[in-house]
């Protein structure tokens, strides 16, 4: 048994050593979720969406967290949940508000954020990267090109601030 | 300069799940408005509830234990989503809710960080009640803790609900109701605080008759707006929603 796994174990670091285009030939995924978006969208109710991998993880933007104030609470999706884009899925409580976290794309839920529980705050103090709000597998990585990228989103603002 | 146009919807009596159905009808029609690129219908709905124990999002704090015991004092409980912990609702308090589409607000905020509304908009509410109380001769004063405060005593609950700038909820002005509701818990879980009434700060009965109108005098100047009486039919709302009970 032993030599079969050596012998099964061989042929993969063989495949490491095969041409890029021989790997997509063997795992077409590869080449379909690099051609996607990887990087920060952001949409103009103020939540960000990252794709790493396969998985996207959500918050809300230091924008958003400044003008909400102190996040007393925050509730986040139930794990194994389905939803399209746009749909609330959540809330940030703060100053005795409760404002709607909108999903940006399409997927289901895989991950929440359990730190927020006994520290709502994080979302304040690190709203791009402790305080995510949930992690989610997508239904259509497309849907992430026609939200805002960061230079839109900066524009955005500011084109609120001038209001 | 236009101003905005907030309609007052005045309803008796009302039960509380039929006020939060309402409140849902008119922030979906005020967010299909504005999907369309119009701007959302603002209302502004008084009433008064019968005896309710309310809580907002974070109702994971209030065990089925405590519901069945508030419920067996002969009040409702009901679970919502606004911001805010536990507080009651009864005759003699009164209770506003503005359906505001806060774009239509935001530009008179003119500042970076209260482009959300969110701050802003709870600010604006606690200084209408403010100067509502100050015609009243009664100083009310804000706290870290959202409300109106006279002294160490709430005598105005808030807690509202934001979602994509569409507010819900709102706050409810203790002008003759019976207090003693409110010791059967920690009233929005603040403890050693207590609550008060306009009948108990000015030592008479103070109707909400009596307190409405200035609450509309300051809604309109604190939210730049022209106040116009409405109706059920005026904004075609279906009659079930609004049945005075």
């Amino acid at each position: 048994a032993v030599r079969c796994t050596k012998s099964a174990i061989v042929p993969m670091f063989r495949v490491g050593r095969l041409s890029s285009q021989a790997r997509r030939l063997l795992n077409p995924r590869i080449q379909y979720y690099s051609a996607q978006v990887s990087g920060w969208r952001y949409t103009k109710s103020h939540e960000w969406i990252k794709v790493e991998d396969e998985v996207a993880t959500v918050g809300i933007t230091d924008y958003a967290q400044q003008a909400l104030g102190e996040v007393v609470y925050v509730e986040t999706p139930v794990v194994g949940e389905t939803f399209k884009t746009d749909d609330p899925i959540g809330a940030v409580e703060s100053v005795k508000a409760s404002s709607d976290i909108k999903l940006p794309a399409s997927g289901t839920i895989t991950e929440a954020n359990s730190l927020l529980a006994d520290s709502p705050d994080l979302v304040n103090k690190s709203p791009t990267d402790q305080g995510w709000i949930c992690k989610m597998k997508l239904e259509n990585p497309s849907e992430l090109d026609s939200l805002l990228d960061e230079k839109g989103y900066n524009e955005f603002i500011k084109g609120t601030e001038k209001e | 300069m236009l101003q905005n146009v907030i309609k007052i919807l005045r309803l008796g009596p009302t039960p509380y799940t039929k006020a939060l159905k309402l409140q849902e009808h008119l922030v979906n029609k005020a967010k299909t408005k504005i999907a369309n690129g119009e701007p959302g219908d603002n209302v502004l709905i008084l009433l008064q509830h019968h005896p309710v124990y309310t809580t907002g999002i974070r109702t994971k704090e209030y065990t089925l234990e405590e519901e069945n015991y508030l419920k067996s004092l002969g009040a409702d409980f009901v679970r919502t989503n606004r911001g805010g912990l536990i507080t009651f609702h009864g005759p003699g308090q009164l209770v506003a809710y503005p359906i505001l589409d806060l774009n239509q607000f935001i530009p008179q905020a003119n500042r970076r960080k209260a482009a959300l509304g969110v701050r802003w908009y709870v600010n604006a509410l606690e200084e209408v009640i403010i100067k509502a109380c100050k015609e009243f001769g009664l100083k009310g004063s804000r706290s870290p803790h959202t409300g109106v405060w006279i002294g160490e005593n709430k005598v105005c609950a808030m807690g509202v609900h934001n979602s994509q700038l569409v507010t819900s909820h709102g706050l409810a002005l203790n002008c003759c109701v019976d207090l003693d509701w409110f010791t059967k818990i920690v009233p929005c879980g603040i403890v050693g605080k207590g609550v008060t009434s306009l009948t108990k700060e000015l030592h008479r009965h103070v109707e909400i008759e009596e307190a409405e109108p200035f609450l509309l005098q300051h809604f309109a100047k604190e939210f730049s707006s022209r106040m116009i009486d409405s109706s059920v039919t005026e904004l075609n709302l279906p009659a079930e929603l609004c049945l005075d009970d």
